[in-house]
């Protein structure tokens, strides 16, 4: 399999259960080793420091504040206090997090914003490539829209390189430039669909003909694959 | 104040008829005080011998408690040790298991044989028997975290050691709070049994000895007295090691 993303783009991956869609993004982040091929990234190599990561969980620590979860990754690299401080202060507004929320800990706060925390981690490394595995699959409808205009917005602003694992079709074709539709074992692509809307996308471009155009040419991809 | 009264009473309650029915009891069946003194006579005991009692207790406590430090530190290190590396605690866990199942009445007068009288064979046999549940429960702790935890930090090349010191051993906190509150009751009986054997050769004795003396003289009313006295310790410390685990808890805890 091949694939190609270039500098700054938004790309989904969609594909049936099982088709390795979370192996390759965890390949891509250096988690794993590719067992056969090669696997080269430009944007900032495979364990180049300026790749992110967002979970599927937002995978915070319970003991630590927002606060202090955010700054973990300059934490570990060794940033001194008073840049981390900035740093977390910028990622928190960046994400529609009150200044107040930095001293709650994680059980406080609700679903979507232990996400939005979960981004502001992974955003407060200045990343290049930011990889997301179904980082929004566990909330409800409507708060999984106002968080993919949240990182759409994010992404205009900021341009980082973009992969996005997702089961929701709507979800894939609203945020992306392109959507990378992916066939059970042996993982390859079969489809390579673009997304012509123009950027900034409004919400209601969710109703839109040539939106559910799109979302059912995708369905359809899906479909063939899963047979 | 309600809810205190709610868990208050009942017992209070049973503590109260349980004494009147020991009273009726010695009194009713004529039991001679040597084998069982009447409720009335241990609490004379316990007001005539209270200098006694109470440097006992402080005694013991203070044994007790730094056995219970002792194993709490200790533990927690072996438990690092038997996270970093699969060997070792395969090679010394089975020897960990041994401190668990040797009977510790058995070993403690040969502690007392190798190490002497005193109070440092008693902290030694306090910390022996009060080390396992720290072990096992803090390695627990480390060990059973969630992978994509591990993952996160390993995507930012967190060092060995960062791993370990900001992300297993905040984790395993709650679990050494479960293996505390275990050991915290089991260093005060440690610490009493160590005093059988070590404590007759200071000034000042412990709790233990104060048992083994008056058990020995058949001072029946002097032995429930300080039956009673350690009962109390190993309440208080185990009430001690629960409150400061749940304040610890509750800043650690994923649930509210």
């Amino acid at each position: 399999m091949s694939l190609s993303v270039g500098r700054g783009e938004l790309i989904s991956l969609v594909g049936p259960s099982g088709c390795g869609k979370s192996t390759l993004l965890r390949m891509i982040a250096g988690l794993m080793a590719p067992t056969g091929g090669s696997l080269s990234v430009q944007a900032g190599s495979v364990n180049d420091s300026r790749t992110a990561f967002v979970f599927q969980d937002s995978n915070l620590l319970p003991w630590r504040t927002v606060f202090d979860n955010i700054r973990l990754p300059l934490e570990l690299r060794g940033v001194p206090f008073d840049q981390q401080q900035v740093a977390v202060e910028e990622s928190l507004k960046l994400i529609g997090l009150k200044p107040t929320d930095a001293t709650k800990r994680p059980r406080m706060l609700s679903g979507g914003m232990r996400m939005r925390v979960s981004l502001a981690r992974a955003l407060v490394t200045q990343p290049k490539l930011l990889l997301l595995d179904e980082p929004f699959a566990a909330l409800d409808d409507l708060l999984r829209q106002l968080l993919n205009e949240e990182l759409l917005r994010i992404w205009t602003e900021q341009h980082w390189t973009g992969l996005f694992v997702t089961h929701n079709v709507a979800e894939a074709v609203f945020l992306s430039q392109r959507v990378l539709v992916m066939s059970k074992s042996p993982g390859t692509f079969i489809a390579d669909i673009a997304v012509p809307f123009a950027h900034p996308r409004e919400p209601e471009l969710r109703s839109t003909l040539e939106f559910a155009k799109l979302t059912g040419e995708v369905s359809r991809c899906l479909r063939e694959v899963a047979r | 104040m309600k809810r205190l009264i709610q868990a208050a009473l009942p017992p209070a309650v049973l503590f109260g008829l349980v004494i009147l029915a020991w009273h009726f009891a010695v009194v009713g069946f004529a039991i001679k005080a040597f084998l069982v003194p009447k409720p009335l006579s241990v609490l004379t005991a316990v007001i005539d011998g209270r200098g006694e009692l109470l440097q006992a207790v402080g005694l013991t406590a203070g044994a007790a408690l730094s056995g219970f430090a002792s194993s709490l530190l200790i533990g927690t290190f072996i438990a690092c040790l038997f996270s970093q590396s699969g060997m070792i605690r395969r090679s010394c866990y089975p020897y960990a298991i041994f401190l668990q199942t040797v009977p510790i009445i058995a070993i403690a007068p040969l502690i007392v044989v190798w190490f002497g009288a005193g109070v440092g064979s008693v902290v030694l046999v306090s910390f022996i028997i009060s080390l396992f549940p720290i072990i096992t429960n803090g390695t627990t702790g480390l060990l059973a975290i969630d992978s994509d935890l591990l993952d996160l930090f390993r995507l930012y090349h967190a060092s060995r050691w960062q791993v370990l010191w900001k992300l297993r051993l905040p984790h395993s906190v709650p679990f050494l709070v479960t293996g505390a509150r275990t050991s915290s009751g089991l260093a005060v009986v440690g610490a009493i049994v160590g005093e059988f054997f070590a404590g007759y050769q200071a000034e000042k004795h412990g709790l233990g000895y104060v048992i083994m003396q008056a058990a020995g003289f058949s001072q029946t009313d002097r032995l429930f007295a300080a039956v009673l006295a350690s009962t109390f310790l190993g309440i208080a410390i185990f009430g001690l090691s629960t409150i400061v685990g749940s304040t610890v808890l509750r800043r650690w805890s994923d649930s509210q």
